[in-house]
């Protein structure tokens, strides 16, 4: 399996109670799926849109740095020791 | 009665030299043309300063507007600008502020105040409706702005009295000084401040006691209402409120872009220990708003232990934690939050004042300049007491901080050396929390900013959040996804035009960043849904109208730009972001294509490709024929 560092902010990290997790997973929806089994309801409910299923808008999803809508989206693979970040609505300036 | 409604109809212009206040009629051609704030001021200031004006001389002169939304129940309307030609760059200077100084002016009944000439002795300025006084200061030259706002409440009877001062660092001409209103809001950039001090102004007071009134009162506060709920509900906006700016270290780490090293790197490996989340935990102690804001993302912070032990303000921001934090390596927040406050007290603009020390940091650590240079001062990265002593020595303009008081380009054209090529800044302003590697679009931004390297006038958040759903519906779903790619040059131009162009609206009003440029909730179609219900000019409701005067505003600004002797070789970027590449981080390898973007996007604005001068054309196509006919006799 692919193993992963995930880096969660603001309020996840509250949420989740960490601010960093090693998850295994082949792509980033199927990391998101396992950190909705470990954190629950409430994480899931905090990322995804319950109505469309997609994650949130503002939402940014970054793997290595880079936003997963300029690679292949919640479908991007992904390769041992990548670090994945999640961001709820953040700021600019 | 003016014309328009949501105008006081009326400029106050006071003369410093003569001692002499007039009030004038507000032409209704010049709300019509430019709708207020730095549109005002840009036009006042065009017109009423010679080229190559000396800035400390007293035929410079400071503008202070407010626009129609200033004073009204519209969500962040409680902004002001100050402008002038500044110190620091020789050209077009504007910087905004927030907190409650603009919506006072309006209650006293001035939609802009034009200070002009030069005190022989200091003074400050009072103004309560329509009593105006000029007022003898001595015994406030050589206080901090904190001190110098409570003597003169103290003075006045009345705590309520809006105060905008200027603390040492003005007085002593320090290029970047800052003006501070009511304690903690700053009109940071560009070095107004210092335009006040030359002008032996300490401060303005105002007190107001009337109020605006708009065009349709009803339509008006059904649009204000639904613009606060709109605020409230955005998960951004709640955010803010939460965490402030600081929101931004996290997201800077993680795309490295988080400025390190005097913009060296964008990775910083301690960035946890001053993100907001850190902060929150351990510092935060209180929120507070400017006036008519539902985001409230002014955050109160202590620090209990340690060597800055006692030290409790508002701030830092996110910029302010760049300059003194990252952009020095210096991991300790105490150290920033009370950085932070010193200038606010000396009336120092954060940015420069922190681009001068990570200049001279990176100077000492290739051995450039050395600790006989500094007083004795050891410049390792990260020394957070040399920072503070570095700032004090800045704003008295004692010893070394002589030299630092003149900003990093006449720095460094003094060290030499090769310091040049360390020297971060553009058309002599230090560059603020960005970079171009990383983030194309504030690349052009940095460049062509009117200012110099500045982060608020064109700065396109949403290419670098990757909100892909806006970026379509203000630029083109066609241009989806390179416009949001931050590694691509392609349709940075035509972004950055644009929201250059609305922005130019929204400190016309004025209106605070928040809300417009981040969180992305008002664009250029609420605008033109409530400026006619505020002023009651129905060509205010369209967008085209609205967008041509914003381009009319940047247009203007350039050609003030182009009369001081400037065009296509001023927008550069230090070397640094052109030639080399980021060495590290996910942008690892990046570097800025300036040329191609500047290209089209001289192109987008109708300005010569080879000059950057606008052309005849496009000025006459926006009713600027006058300014055409200038510049012509400038070339």
């Amino acid at each position: 399996m692919t193993r992963v560092v995930v880096k969660l902010f603001t309020s996840l990290r509250e949420i989740a109670g960490t601010k960093e997790t090693a998850v295994e997973g082949e792509s980033v929806r199927q990391i998101l799926d396992e950190l909705v089994q470990t954190y629950g309801d409430k994480f899931y409910n905090a990322i995804f849109d319950e109505k469309t299923g997609n994650i949130r808008r503002y939402y940014s999803v970054l793997v290595n740095g880079r936003n997963v809508y300029l690679l292949d989206g919640l479908d991007t693979k992904l390769n041992d020791g990548d670090t994945i970040s999640i961001f709820p609505p953040v700021g600019g300036g | 009665m003016f014309t328009y409604k949501g105008y006081a109809g009326q400029i106050l212009r006071v003369n410093l030299a003569k001692r002499e206040i007039t009030k004038q009629p507000l032409s209704a051609e010049l709300a019509r043309s430019y709708i207020g704030g730095s549109g005002f001021a840009a036009k006042i200031l065009f017109d009423e300063l010679r080229p190559r004006t000396d800035p400390f001389s007293p035929e410079n002169k400071i503008v202070i507007a407010t626009g129609p939304l200033a004073g009204t129940m519209w969500p962040s309307s409680g902004r002001c600008v100050f402008a002038t030609k500044s110190p620091l760059t020789n050209v077009w200077a504007e910087s905004h502020c927030g907190g409650f100084l603009g919506p006072e002016t309006r209650y006293a009944g001035y939609d802009a105040i034009i200070l002009e000439g030069g005190a022989s002795e200091p003074l400050y300025l009072q103004i309560e409706d329509e009593d105006v006084r000029l007022i003898d200061a001595a015994h406030l030259w050589g206080k901090d702005t904190h001190e110098a706002t409570k003597i003169i409440q103290d003075d006045l009877g009345d705590d309520q009295t809006v105060v905008a001062s200027i603390g040492q660092a003005g007085e002593n001409l320090v290029r970047y000084a800052s003006i501070i209103v009511n304690l903690y809001r700053a009109a940071g950039r560009a070095g107004i401040g210092a335009v006040m001090g030359s002008k032996k102004l300490k401060a303005i007071a105002v007190r107001g006691s009337g109020g605006v009134e708009v065009a349709d009162f009803e339509k008006f506060m059904a649009l204000a209402q639904e613009a606060h709920r709109r605020v409230l509900e955005n998960p951004q906006a709640q955010a803010l409120a939460r965490y402030g700016t600081p929101l931004l270290v996290g997201y800077k780490s993680q795309i490295g872009e988080l400025p390190t090293k005097n913009h060296y790197t964008g990775i910083f490996e301690k960035s946890e220990r001053l993100s907001a989340e850190t902060i929150r935990e351990n510092y935060w102690a209180r929120t507070r708003a400017c006036f008519a804001c539902s985001t409230m993302c002014k955050k109160v912070n202590t620090v209990e232990s340690g060597r800055y032990a006692g030290t409790m303000s508002e701030g830092p921001e996110y910029e302010s934690i760049m300059a003194f934090g990252t952009n020095c390596f210096n991991p300790d927040f105490g150290s920033i939050l009370h950085s932070n406050l010193l200038c606010d007290k000396y009336g120092l603009d954060t940015i420069s004042m922190g681009g001068v020390l990570s200049f001279l940091m990176e100077c000492y650590e290739h051995g450039i300049v050395k600790k006989k240079d500094v007083d004795g001062i050891d410049l390792s990265w990260g020394n957070d007491e040399a920072i503070v002593t570095l700032i004090n020595k800045t704003a008295m303009r004692e010893g070394v901080g002589d030299a630092l008081a003149e900003g990093v380009m006449r720095l460094a054209q003094k060290i030499g050396k090769g310091s040049e090529r360390l020297a971060m800044h553009v058309k002599g302003m230090e560059i603020s929390g960005q970079d171009g590697r990383t983030h194309r679009s504030i690349g052009l931004s940095h460049a062509t900013g009117a200012r110099g390297a500045d982060h608020l006038r064109s700065l396109v958040t949403i290419d670098q959040l990757g909100y892909e759903e806006v970026a379509g519906e203000r630029f083109g779903k066609d241009k989806l996804p390179d416009i949001c790619d931050p590694y691509s040059e392609k349709y940075k131009a035509l972004a950055v035009k644009t929201t250059e162009d609305v922005y130019a609206i929204r400190d016309a009003l004025i209106v605070c960043w928040y809300t417009v440029s981040w969180p992305p909730v008002f664009w250029i179609e609420d605008f033109a849904a409530v400026l006619p219900a505020v002023t009651g000019e129905e060509a205010f409701g369209s967008v085209d109208e609205l967008m041509r005067i914003g381009e009319r505003q940047v247009n203007l600004k350039r050609a003030f730009n182009v009369r001081e002797g400037l065009g296509r070789e001023s927008d550069r970027l230090p070397e640094r972001f052109i030639e080399e590449p980021m060495p590290d981080g996910p942008g690892k390898g990046q570097v800025v294509n300036l040329g191609v973007m500047l290209d089209q996007y001289y192109e987008l604005r109708g300005w010569d490709l080879k000059t950057g001068v606008p052309t005849k054309k496009t000025l006459e196509r926006l009713g600027l024929d006058d300014v055409a006919k200038t510049l012509e006799a400038v070339e």
